[in-house]
């Protein structure tokens, strides 16, 4: 938890599709659930430190690096800053 | 022998040839030599035959003779026994010396001479003394002279009839001799004597080819018209008979010379006489004898052999003529028939040759055509095969295609799926709180994306349509566009970049559209296989003709992947060839887009880049674009 910035929303979503990244956002917009938007695994990366509470929603099929590559880099990632 | 094997080289076989040649040659030599064998056989035959016949054509002629002379002989016989009945006779004989009677006697036995047409008649005392005679007036007269040493004045004396032929001693003609006794009351006064010559009769004889002549019963030629033959004898001369010639003076006994004569029967009535003169030369004759019983003669007719030796060898000759010229012509007409009969053998085997070797020819020729017909008949079948196989593999290469993609494009039709889904929940949110312009903002959203999938969907159909597309001009723009729109999931998911600048709209090639499209796709698809796992992963699409209106245009897609091996280039295109790891395709794509371009009469090589990668260019012909075409849209197809 930083206090700089937007504070950060529990839900990170990683997809190379603009429409469902933009549905996705309206909809978690009209939940009041806090969205951060990502195009693909290199942009979602940075986001994915020790201090990111919430929830990780990876599109699979991507190009470039793929969502399950992204999601074991993340559990990689959590795993060590748990311990 | 070379010489003959090269002249007799052509024939097929020289041997029935020659044959035929000499076998009439040899068969008339044969005849020939049967002919001559036969003529030597018959020949005697036929000679004594013509002999025999030579011989009867004289047999008148000797009868005639023996009855001419026979004749004479008895009609003289009774004159001495008439003419000793005249009373003179008896007179002169008493009186012998009377001076008046013995010219007056004289004078009449002269007449009757000549009126009886002998030779002399004449009268002796019982000592054989010629006391008148007809012939008083010659100097060679009887008169006087004794002819008591003759047979017939003996005979007269002592039978009453005497006959003698004898050559006259005083006259030198040969002569025959009757005689009779004059005989007055009893008492034997004298004898009379009539000659008659025979020389006259020869005379008539001679005037024929044949020799007569008269043999007395000595073997003694008497009379002949050969005077040389004259008191030769014939055969042996009994020893007493020639003792009885000299005492009888019948004939001079120097001049009984045997003749060198032969005699050989011929038949029961005909003879052989070969007679060889002084000379050595011979004479042959036929000889026939008839006998004239008073004197003892034999009357023979010789019949030269020579004329009826030639005639028999004459004929002889040309019956071996007829012969020959017989056999000859039926040489020459079995040479004839036996060319013919072999002329026809051989033509009836060259037929048959020719038919075999047609037969054969044409069997070959048959089975060759069968063969051929079979084959085409395959190949007809095979092609069909091929092609109905070609059109299920494209239609299983688009399936496969397909198949590869479908992973692809549920993703694809699922992302915006989801994205309308979410689109449209969210809507009916915003429109629960009143928020209708973003409502109406997503459902122009959800519009746009459902175009979208349309479109992906619409190309789909026509990528899995079966091609009933008609070769035609075809817009390249239009086509590659509809292929990238086609593959920009896949390329999209794979993060390569196509570098490709759009031709002219105007630029139409030959071919037909839907399929030119699937081997652009199946091309920009092997192009994403070959670049899977590679840095660089671009694509490069460029084309020749652009902004031309003729020739041909040619259509390069290029990749960044390792390219192709040489065995690979050599096999790209054929079927089921892959490089490919297994199950990642059949190896068909490329198979069936070569084919489908030579369908276009178009052409489809691939290369590697001089850079790296591959490059696949399809050349087409370049088309007229169609007045009623645009430049877009899939409405042609």
């Amino acid at each position: 938890m930083t206090s700089d910035a937007s504070p950060p929303g529990p839900v990170l979503f990683v997809d190379d599709e603009a429409d469902l990244r933009e549905a996705a956002a309206q909809a978690l917009s009209l939940a009041e659930i806090d969205v951060r938007l990502c195009a693909s695994a290199a942009e979602a990366l940075p986001h994915l430190s020790a201090e990111f509470p919430g929830i990780l929603v990876i599109d699979i099929r991507m190009p470039s690096t793929d969502g399950t590559a992204l999601m074991r880099a993340a559990l990689e990632r959590d795993a060590r800053d748990c311990r | 022998m070379h010489a003959s094997d090269d002249t007799e080289g052509p024939r097929a076989d020289p041997h029935p040839t020659r044959g035929a040649g000499l076998r009439p040659w040899r068969v008339l030599w044969a005849v020939l030599a049967l002919a001559a064998t036969l003529a030597v056989v018959a020949q005697p035959r036929i000679e004594a035959r013509y002999l025999a016949r030579a011989g009867q054509a004289d047999t008148a002629t000797m009868r005639l003779a023996t009855e001419v002379l026979r004749g004479a002989l008895e009609r003289t016989e009774a004159l001495p026994a008439l003419i000793a009945e005249r009373p003179i006779l008896a007179q002169l004989l008493r009186d012998p010396e009377n001076e008046g009677l013995v010219p007056f006697t004289n004078e009449l036995l002269r007449q009757s001479a000549f009126s009886l047409d002998v030779s002399d008649i004449y009268v002796m005392d019982l000592q054989g003394r010629t006391v008148a005679t007809s012939n008083y007036r010659a100097e060679w007269s009887f008169l006087g002279q004794s002819f008591a040493y003759r047979p017939y004045f003996t005979d007269a004396i002592s039978e009453g009839l005497g006959r003698f032929h004898a050559l006259g001693t005083t006259s030198g003609q040969r002569g025959y001799f009757f005689a009779a006794p004059v005989i007055d009351q009893t008492e034997l006064l004298g004898v009379v004597a009539v000659k008659i010559t025979l020389d006259r009769f020869e005379e008539t004889w001679a005037n024929s080819d044949s020799t007569i002549l008269v043999t007395d019963s000595s073997n003694v030629v008497f009379l002949s018209d050969r005077a040389d033959w004259h008191f030769r004898t014939l055969g042996p001369v009994p020893e007493p008979a020639i003792e009885t010639i000299a005492e009888n003076r019948q004939y001079p006994l120097e001049a009984l010379v045997p003749l060198d004569a032969r005699r050989t029967p011929l038949d029961a009535e005909m003879d052989l006489l070969t007679v060889t003169g002084p000379d050595g030369t011979a004479e042959e004759f036929i000889m026939q004898t008839s006998l004239i019983a008073a004197p003892g003669w034999r009357v023979s007719i010789l019949t030269p052999t020579a004329p009826a030796i030639a005639q028999a060898w004459t004929a002889l000759g040309i019956a071996v003529l007829i012969g020959a010229v017989g056999v000859l012509l039926a040489a020459v007409a079995l040479q004839r028939r036996a060319q013919l009969i072999e002329r026809i053998a051989r033509q009836h085997s060259a037929q048959a040759e020719l038919e075999a070797r047609v037969r054969d020819r044409t069997r070959d020729l048959d089975a060759a055509n069968t063969l051929l017909r079979a084959e085409v008949e395959e190949r007809r079948a095979t092609e069909t095969r091929l092609r109905k196989t070609q059109a299920e593999l494209v239609q299983a290469g688009k399936l496969a295609a397909l198949g590869q993609m479908s992973a692809a494009l549920s993703h694809e039709f699922n992302q915006p799926l989801a994205a309308v889904k979410a689109y449209a929940d969210n809507a009916d949110t915003f429109l629960d709180r009143g928020r209708v312009a973003e409502a109406r903002d997503n459902v122009g959203r959800i519009s746009v994306m459902a175009d979208r999938m349309a479109a992906i969907s619409r190309h789909l159909r026509n990528f899995a349509r079966r091609p009933q597309d008609k070769t035609g001009p075809v817009p390249v723009a239009a086509v590659i566009d509809d292929a990238l729109e086609l593959m920009a999931p896949r390329l999209k998911a794979s993060g390569a970049h196509v570098d490709y600048g759009p031709p002219d709209p105007a630029l139409h090639v030959t071919g037909g559209r839907v399929r030119l499209q699937q081997v652009i796709v199946n091309l920009i698809s092997n192009a994403l296989d070959a670049m899977e796992g590679r840095a660089i992963k671009q694509i490069a699409i460029t084309m020749t003709g652009d902004g031309e209106t003729n020739g041909t245009c040619a259509i390069t897609v290029r990749d960044h992947g390792p390219g192709l091996s040489e065995a690979a280039l050599a096999q790209a295109f054929d079927p089921f060839f892959t490089t490919k790891d297994p199950g990642k395709g059949l190896g068909l794509g490329l198979s069936i887009s070569y084919n489908i371009i030579r369908d276009f009469d178009g052409t489809m090589t691939v290369a590697n880049h001089p850079e790296g990668g591959a490059a696949f260019t399809v050349t087409l012909q370049r088309a007229e674009r169609p007045a009623e075409a645009r430049d877009s849209g899939l409405a042609a197809e």
